[in-house]
């Protein structure tokens, strides 16, 4: 019916008499050309991974919970798990927050602590998605288990908000030693510590 | 309290101050878009206006429709999309010259197209089985927690909606109707953004992925979904149809 009525229209719509070329169109592109196919988004967005599956559902069940949590319980083993507080700090601060404290370049896109949990008491802009962290040594949470709850949150809280930075790749083993180090070192800021 | 009072009186007018300056930016857009919609054309030598009016009557509250089933593209279209098929087919606009501008011609049209809709209702029906198939994929990508942050958009924006995020407070758009607002104008990035603008946005932000291996990596980080892709669509429709019953007012102004 609508296509009937629609081949009507088209026959009405007679070309009238040529009109000019409509030329004030900006010269350059403001956006970059596409480069991803339909087919890739689709393969990317839609992750072979069983734990994101099961946390899509609309009713986070007991069944679902705990089985994502089963399926969230490979970590590597190293030999320590407290690493270097300063580096941590460099991982969870954004370049605009640590040029704010500390006036030089530095901080990364890496963590994005701040996105949802306060911390050091200097930076303000700071989340309330998940707890505070200030003060966190005073929790007496061991580094071993701590590294645990970075590298891969689901273990514990099973589709948590948390992304599973470990798990992912978003941080290596390494970097999430340094996160440990900057929640539990008596120095770093997070504990009051004065840099 | 003198002072408290004078920040509120500060703040409330810089928004207004805000608003006034997008709101004049977005007309400019629509008139653009207008002036399109007159005088643009391609092998066909037809104008938009030659098939739907000068002013544009037989759309009016086309919009508040949309996304629908549209029998001649055999798909659902969002209004971006069904622009761009009016500007292919019956315009018959060259490639070539589409290729760069696309979007330049895409987004003001679409802006004059929706604002002849104001003041109607969304009303966005689910009646082809396309319609309905669409709906489902669009619910299903909301809530799908995807990349290698895990979010969804149901995360941020049903469970978390209202929680400080950085310095931004995540919104509830269903709640806020906020799809009934769109195009509207960003006067931080001083551009009208279209439904589908606005979701790639959000993609692009906050979720991260990397098409090739599908899981992450920071040297090859595609940020964006293609334009016009059967999952943006489908978002837009599920948005669209929960927000049935709001009254269309754009341009809207964001930040
Ligand atoms: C998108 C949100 C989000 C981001 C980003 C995020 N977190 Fe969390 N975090 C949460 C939430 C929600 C919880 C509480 C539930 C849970 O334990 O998973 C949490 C819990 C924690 C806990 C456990 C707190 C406790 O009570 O013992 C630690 C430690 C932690 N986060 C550290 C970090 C670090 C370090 C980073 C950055 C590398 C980070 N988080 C990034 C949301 C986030
Ligand atoms: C990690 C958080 C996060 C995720 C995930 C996210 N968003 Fe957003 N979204 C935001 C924030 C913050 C804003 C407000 C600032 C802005 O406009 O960018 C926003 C704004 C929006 C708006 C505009 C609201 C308005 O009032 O104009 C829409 C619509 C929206 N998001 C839809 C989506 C959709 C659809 C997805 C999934 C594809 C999604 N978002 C994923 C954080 C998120």
């Amino acid at each position: 019916m609508r296509l009937l009525l629609l081949l009507i229209l088209l026959l009405a719509c007679q070309p009238k008499k040529p009109k000019e070329e409509y030329a004030t169109f900006p010269q350059f592109l403001k956006r970059p050309q596409e480069t991803v196919t339909p087919e890739l988004f689709r393969r990317a967005f839609f992750l072979d991974d069983e734990a994101q599956k099961l946390c899509s559902s609309e009713a986070l069940t007991e069944d679902i919970l705990k089985r994502v949590k089963e399926l969230s319980s490979n970590f590597p083993k190293l030999d320590g798990y407290l690493g270097d507080w300063r580096k941590g700090e460099q991982l969870a601060l954004t370049p605009e927050l640590y040029k704010r404290l500390y006036g030089k370049p530095g901080g990364s896109k890496k963590g994005l602590c701040y996105a949802c949990h306060c911390a050091d008491p200097r930076v303000d802009e700071c989340g309330d998605v998940g707890p505070s962290l200030y003060r966190y040594a005073e929790k007496g949470v061991k580094p071993e288990e701590l590294f645990k709850r970075i590298y891969n949150p689901w273990a514990f809280s099973p589709c948590s908000a948390m992304p599973r930075f470990g798990h992912h790749g978003l941080l290596t083993a390494e970097e999430v030693t340094h996160l440990v180090a900057y929640l539990l070192s008596p120095e770093s800021p997070v504990n009051g510590g004065k840099p | 309290m003198l002072l408290l009072l004078l920040l509120l009186t500060a703040l409330s007018f810089s928004q207004e101050a805000l608003t006034r300056v997008g709101l004049q930016s977005a007309r400019v857009v629509l008139e653009r878009g207008k002036e399109y919609y007159l005088k643009l054309t391609g092998g066909s030598k037809l104008t938009c206006a030659d098939c739907h009016g000068p002013d544009g009557e037989s759309l009016k509250g086309a919009y508040a429709r949309m996304p629908r089933f549209y029998t001649d593209l055999g798909r659902v279209a969002d209004a971006d999309l069904r622009v761009l098929s009016c500007l292919r087919q019956y315009l018959r606009l060259e490639d070539e010259r589409l290729k760069s501008r696309e979007r330049e011609l895409v987004v003001p049209l679409v802006g004059f197209v929706a604002s002849l809709s104001n003041g109607e209702l969304v009303f966005v029906e689910l009646r082809h089985p396309e319609e309905k198939r669409l709906y489902e994929l669009g619910r299903t990508v909301w809530y799908r927690r995807s990349g290698a942050t895990d979010f969804s958009c149901a995360l941020c924006h049903e469970r978390l909606a209202g929680k400080q995020f950085f310095a931004e407070v995540l919104p509830a758009p269903i709640p806020d109707r906020a799809p009934a607002r769109y195009p509207a104008y960003s006067v931080k990035r001083d551009e009208l953004l279209t439904l589908e603008d606005k979701l790639r946005d959000c993609f692009e932000r906050y979720l991260l992925y990397d098409p090739k291996k599908g899981r992450f990596s920071f040297e090859s980080r595609v940020r964006k979904p293609p334009y016009y892709v059967e999952e943006l669509i489908a978002l837009e429709l599920f948005l669209m149809h929960s927000v049935n019953g709001s009254t269309l007012s754009v341009p809207g102004v964001i930040k």
